[in-house]
């Protein structure tokens, strides 16, 4: 029986070919695959990081990038914790399908749902066609929670993607248990609580996060 | 004069029957390159030697040979000179004329650790005579002497050219009588001696001199009773104490064991060899054996017999790979009526296609970009743009589909020609490893036949049209078949929330190509192919059956993991085991109420039970199926009302349809059901101890 804190699910999205699955092999196995096969349906990892002293389980899902298959894939948003959605530095017209998935996004996942912006394939830089200020402006403007530019082959910031994933759910996630430690020491002092109060303590913690 | 003459002959016959590459060392030194490598010991003991004698002449290195074969070869071993051994055929120290063999062996018997052949060819040289060095070196010892080997010093490499020079000036001396007597005849070989090069010689076995004189019409064969092992008299060094007699044996034996061992070793692993050997003979003659049947007997009567009893049992054997793309192309048929000329029209509008698209990358590029256009929901042509990218990713690890191999293209133009021939569906990922399975198989043109008329066939169809009601009939069958053949199981993964559709969408989309070895591979399609479509959820639940008591030990994480990941080392014998159960026909008797039920027949009810409604997914597109899973462990309410709270009460007669919950979550989400307040998923999850964990804000929020 493993012993972790926290349990959290975390999964990548983008269009086909943008690196989902050698960014997941690169975090959880150490190796970048060089003949990976593309992704049918959803493909599944875990991997142990910790967090301060918390062990942090990380499930990763990785899903198929291709549109036929994006009506599968949403079922796995339902449940997400982050959702990592990626693009190719190298490839514009991935980063040009960014919209679509945040639609997806919003229309299945979770409201407060962790969202990271990844622009990966760092290490061909000479191909690159999005500027990094592109993407992290992108990111700003519809409500990223975090922006980064990775490289599955040289690992570039690939840990430093997992452990950002992992330290902001468990934080979030510490100060959601707190809220509801005093939530429910509050409702237990007063015995009962307005309705006012209820609207109010979930409009705050709604915007705890954005 | 005639010692010139005798010469002249000696370098001629040496030329002729000796290997001799160095001529010109005469006055090498000592110690030049090409010298062997001595331990310390070795050498120590040279230079030792080399002082000692450095100052001597000719007289003395024959009185040396004297004093050896006269001596005890112990007392040589002990006397100051490292003492080199040889092995000098007994039979040919027989045949020798006395003096002769002596004097024939003198000159080879290098101590090994020069380089010899300089050395001969400096004797070669050589045409003096020396009466006196005959005299001293007059060798009635050596061939009186008991032993066949000779004893020198390894020192002698060393010497001075003086003693070279003299084993030459004997040699000549000995020629010459024979020389008078019938020249024509007259060969000189190096006699065959293998020379151990140090007596205590550390990996250096493989430099052994031997060559091949033959004096005066006596062939000498090269002695083949000549080992490194045999040389070595002296089991320790010289200056060491001899082993008491009763360490001698007590090693002797311990030595026997260890070869006794080795042997024993050896004969075990020659035997497992030969069973293995015999064991792939045989298979290679059962594989003949079919092949030979199919080729003569089933393809030519093929319409008729196919459907015989011998020719499935065979069948499920696995097709031989000879006549394997052969029988697939008959079996799928071309129901389409697809023709060449339709091939070669929509490879060249793919090749087109892709052309233009690779031009506009290119241009796109150079002027900024310009957001690509959604593809439209009935031309997916664009989707090529894809191809080139799967095609490269697909069966990575055989590297025949990679840009540069030698089916990148073929598997470029068959996925091509495919989505001009079928603009509606276009591109679909996975299609790419159907298409390479049959490219191995078969020529591209029938290769392409077999695709499009095997995508054709309904499984294929719902999914890669993604026609949501049919593939969730597919769901909700297997789910069904899945509980009923294997329910321990069942309830384990039922438990533990892992869905069905997590594995199977993969192993549906590519029948198992991706997820299981290529040989495999192609034997669950040989029986698909026989069977239809049931094969593959039978082959799925074979999978699950193969690894079932695996999986019962596992917890949800684990148990993902390993059917996303299944292990090569799974083979068709032990899958086919496990899928064997299922092939048997079953028996109706109606009585039970739990007596099983086929595939097609869960199939044919769960259709009957989701199809009614079919007109009403295709106009109003999402939640005729609702799916409450709250209610789903009783039973699937199938509705024609939209209101999930109704359902309940009104379709309990339909409640037969039975689905895992777990899986009601996925297809509720696939079949875009909005998602109702009452049945939003806690956002909980559970560690295993059953304590919930909240891992999200959105416990609080509902």
């Amino acid at each position: 029986m493993e012993d972790y804190k926290y349990l959290f699910k975390v999964v990548l999205v983008g269009n086909a070919g943008v690196g989902k699955t050698c960014l997941v092999r690169k975090f959880t196995q150490g190796i970048f695959p060089p003949g990976q096969s593309a992704t049918i349906g959803v493909d599944f990892m875990i991997k142990t990081v910790k967090v301060g002293e918390d062990k942090i389980k990380l499930q990763i899902w990785d899903t198929a990038g291709q549109e036929r298959f994006r009506s599968i894939t949403q079922s796995y948003y339902r449940s997400a914790h982050a959702i990592v959605l990626v693009y190719d530095v190298a490839c514009q017209p991935s980063f040009d399908c960014l919209p679509e998935w945040l639609g997806e996004i919003e229309q299945y996942a979770n409201r407060k749902v962790l969202k990271i912006l990844v622009g990966n394939k760092v290490d061909k830089e000479d191909e690159r066609e999005v500027p990094e200020r592109i993407g992290k402006n992108f990111a700003d403007a519809n409500g990223f929670d975090y922006f980064l530019e990775t490289s599955a082959l040289d690992a570039t910031n690939v840990d430093t993607l997992f452990q950002e994933v992992a330290t902001r759910l468990t934080n979030d996630m510490k100060l959601t248990d707190e809220r509801f430690h005093n939530f429910k020491s509050n409702e237990n002092r007063d015995g009962n609580i307005s309705i006012l109060d209820r609207v109010l303590e979930r409009a705050k913690c709604a915007n705890c996060r954005t | 004069m005639k010692t010139s003459n005798l010469a002249e002959l000696a370098a001629r016959t040496k030329s002729e029957d000796c290997v001799s590459p160095k001529q010109d060392n005469i006055h090498s030194p000592p110690f030049r390159k090409g010298h062997f490598r001595r331990s310390s010991y070795e050498s120590a003991k040279i230079q030792l030697d080399h002082i000692k004698y450095s100052g001597r002449r000719g007289p003395l290195y024959v009185g040396r040979v004297n004093s050896l074969n006269s001596c005890d070869l112990n007392e040589a071993a002990r006397s100051t000179q490292t003492v080199v051994t040889f092995n000098l055929d007994r039979d040919r120290d027989r045949e020798c004329s006395t003096s002769f063999a002596s004097i024939e062996t003198v000159p080879t018997m290098d101590s090994g650790l020069g380089s010899v052949c300089s050395k001969r060819s400096s004797l070669d040289r050589r045409s003096q005579t020396s009466n006196s060095h005959f005299e001293c070196c007059s060798t009635s010892d050596f061939d009186s002497h008991s032993s066949p080997r000779l004893c020198d010093d390894a020192g002698f490499v060393e010497e001075e050219e003086e003693d070279v020079e003299l084993h030459s000036r004997n040699r000549d001396s000995k020629l010459k009588p024979n020389n008078q007597q019938d020249q024509s005849k007259r060969r000189i070989v190096l006699p065959a001696l293998n020379i151990a090069k140090t007596l205590f010689s550390r990996n250096r076995q493989s430099e052994i001199t031997s060559k091949l004189w033959r004096p005066n019409n006596r062939i000498f064969k090269e002695s083949n009773c000549i080992s490194t092992t045999g040389l070595i008299f002296e089991n320790r060094p010289s200056n060491l104490p001899a082993k008491s007699e009763e360490e001698a044996a007590k090693h002797r034996a311990l030595y026997q064991e260890l070869i006794e061992q080795a042997k024993k070793k050896e004969a075990k692993e020659a035997k497992e060899q030969k069973r293995l050997r015999e064991l792939q003979r045989k298979m290679e003659d059962q594989v003949a054996a079919s092949c030979k049947i199919w080729v003569e007997q089933i393809l030519p009567k093929w319409a008729e017999i196919k459907t015989s009893k011998k020719c499935k049992e065979l069948w499920w054997q696995g097709i031989p790979s000879l006549v394997r793309g052969k029988v697939w192309s008959l079996v799928i048929g071309n129901d389409l009526n697809l023709t060449p000329d339709l091939y070669e029209i929509c490879c060249n509008r793919a090749k087109m296609k892709l052309e233009e698209i690779n031009k506009m990358r290119a241009e796109r590029s150079i002027s900024n970009p310009i957001g690509g256009a959604p593809p439209s929901p009935t031309n997916r042509e664009n989707t090529i743009d894809s191809i080139q990218l799967d095609v490269g990713r697909t069966f990575p690890h055989l590297g025949i589909f990679q840009e540069g191999g030698p089916y990148y293209d073929l598997l470029i133009n068959l996925l091509g020609a495919y989505v001009c021939y079928r603009p509606d569906i276009g591109y679909v990922q996975s299609m790419s490893f159907i298409a390479a399975v049959l490219l191995l198989q078969m020529d591209p043109y029938p290769a392409f036949v077999a695709f499009a008329n095997l995508l054709n066939r309904p499984l294929q169809v719902s999914f890669f049209r993604l026609k949501k009601p049919q593939m969730t009939a597919y769901f909700i069958a297997f789910d069904q078949f899945f509980e009923q053949e294997l329910p321990e199981l069942y309830a384990h993964f039922d438990a533990h929330d892992v869905r069905s559709d997590i594995y199977l969408i993969e192993w549906i989309y590519t029948m198992f190509a991706k997820s299981l070895p290529l040989d495999v591979t192609c034997r669950i399609w040989d029986v698909y192919l026989r069977d239809d479509e049931d094969f593959i959820f039978k082959t799925a639940i074979g999978i699950l059956r193969t690894f079932e008591q695996h999986l019962l030990s596992l917890e949800f994480d684990e148990i993902v993991h390993f059917l996303c990941h299944i292990p090569d080392s799974l083979t068709s014998v032990e899958l086919f085991a496990n899928i064997e159960p299922l092939m048997k026909p079953y028996i109706n008797t109606g009585e039970t109420a739990k007596c099983k039920r086929s595939f097609v027949q869960i199939l044919a009810e769960v259709n009957e039970r989701v199809h009614p409604y079919h007109h009403l997914y295709a106009t109003e597109g999402i939640s005729m199926l609702t799916l409450d899973p709250n209610l789903c462990t009783n039973g699937l309410s199938s509705s024609n009302s939209t209101s999930s709270g109704l359902s309940t009460s009104t379709h309990t007669s339909i409640s037969g349809i039975k689905i895992s919950r777990s899986l009601s979550f996925f297809l509720r989400d696939m079949l875009k059901s909005p998602p109702a307040a009452s049945s939003e998923q806690s956002f909980t999850l559970k560690k295993e101890n059953g304590m919930p964990m909240s891992s999200s804000s959105c416990n609080l929020s509902n």
